[in-house]
């Protein structure tokens, strides 16, 4: 990941050096590089916590995809993706889920099926990020 | 008493506590206690399941895929956080009971399952019998519990593994951070660290890890 970013996306941006304590609403998908607390509101659109963001805040958006660290429950109508470099803390209500190698979680995971029409979640809603093509098998 | 064969060996970043040990491979094993563990899940309703391994999405989707809720709780990334190393007379050590009251809190009989893998060989003495004790708590009658122990014989360099759910009866172990073993458990010392159970199911395997079934 380059310096400045891929992650971003092209939706609103808060910096490093951005501190909000309130309530966040946007109608456009956002990225967040600072500190956040209070609550996040993206109905329909998406959430990038940064490498270096730090949020804490209950957060309903469409998808949250976390590479800081956030700290809050999370309903995300689709899916939640923690990277590696990422920490949440908290409960989550989702239809999908992907949690890199070496990402931190803690709480609760409810998958929640979504109504008929919507694309199909992964199986169980969870996906498998890397995964060693052929392994030795150990017998007992 | 679990011995501690090993002294104060502790967690070294670099792998230097096993000089010239070569990276370790994953593994794919069998496992029988996963297999009756997955088992006693079967069935239409949800249950709570519990995992205080490593976050791992292998794990979750199998969990997610039997219809389950499920509770993560990394224990030894929570034991890691130098906000549970105080100062004390002796030097900076690790204090449990801080480390308690803002960790591995669970209702009472809120649990159907609890997957606690080798941890009780890994993690600092002080916290392994109120964590089994707390987690004897949290069960639901009828809940089961999958533990791992190592036996004598695998030795202080036995590699640490991540377990990852591959399906009902094998497990992927994937090598992670060197992290050398702080105690050995025998049967009585496993059956007294759980004596908050009904019952136990041991299973002896040829790779020197004693898998655990405990019943509340």
């Amino acid at each position: 990941m380059t310096a400045t970013s891929d992650w971003r996306g092209e939706g609103a941006y808060l910096g490093k050096t951005v501190q909000i304590k309130g309530e966040i609403s946007s109608e456009e998908d956002l990225a967040i590089e600072g500190e956040v607390t209070g609550t996040i509101r993206l109905n329909g659109h998406r959430l990038t916590v940064g490498p270096m963001g730090k949020i804490k805040a209950e957060v309903t958006a469409r998808e949250v995809v976390v590479y800081g660290n956030l700290q809050g429950n999370i309903h995300a109508l689709d899916r939640v993706e923690i990277k590696k470099s990422g920490s949440v803390m908290g409960d989550m209500k989702l239809a999908r889920i992907s949690i890199e190698d070496g990402a931190y979680f803690k709480g609760n995971i409810d998958i929640q099926v979504r109504a008929a029409g919507a694309a199909a979640p992964a199986a169980g809603g969870a996906l498998e990020s890397s995964k060693p093509a052929a392994l030795p098998v150990s017998k007992v | 008493m679990p011995l501690s064969l090993f002294g104060k060996a502790r967690l070294n970043g670099n792998g230097a506590a096993f000089p010239g040990r070569g990276p370790t491979p994953a593994l794919l094993r069998h496992s029988n206690g996963l297999r009756e563990f997955a088992a006693a899940l079967q069935g239409d309703e949800p249950r709570t399941i519990l995992d205080l391994g490593q976050t791992s999405s292998a794990n979750l989707s199998f969990l997610s895929n039997l219809g389950h809720r499920t509770r993560h709780e990394d224990l030894l990334y929570g034991c890691a956080d130098p906000k549970f190393v105080v100062k004390t007379e002796a030097g900076r050590q690790f204090d449990a009971d801080l480390f308690l009251a803002h960790n591995v809190s669970y209702g009472a009989a809120t649990l159907d399952g609890a997957l606690l893998w080798d941890l009780a060989d890994y993690l600092e003495e002080p916290l392994v019998r109120p964590l089994v004790h707390r987690l004897a708590q949290a069960m639901r009658p009828g809940g089961i519990l999958l533990a791992y122990f190592h036996t004598r014989d695998a030795g202080p360099s036995a590699p640490f593994y991540r377990y990852h759910i591959k399906d009902a009866e094998h497990l992927e172990l994937r090598p992670a951070e060197t992290r050398p073993l702080l105690r050995i458990y025998n049967n009585r010392n496993i059956e007294q660290l759980f004596s908050g159970f009904k019952s136990l199911k041991f299973f002896l395997a040829r790779d020197n890890l004693r898998e655990v079934l405990a019943f509340k």
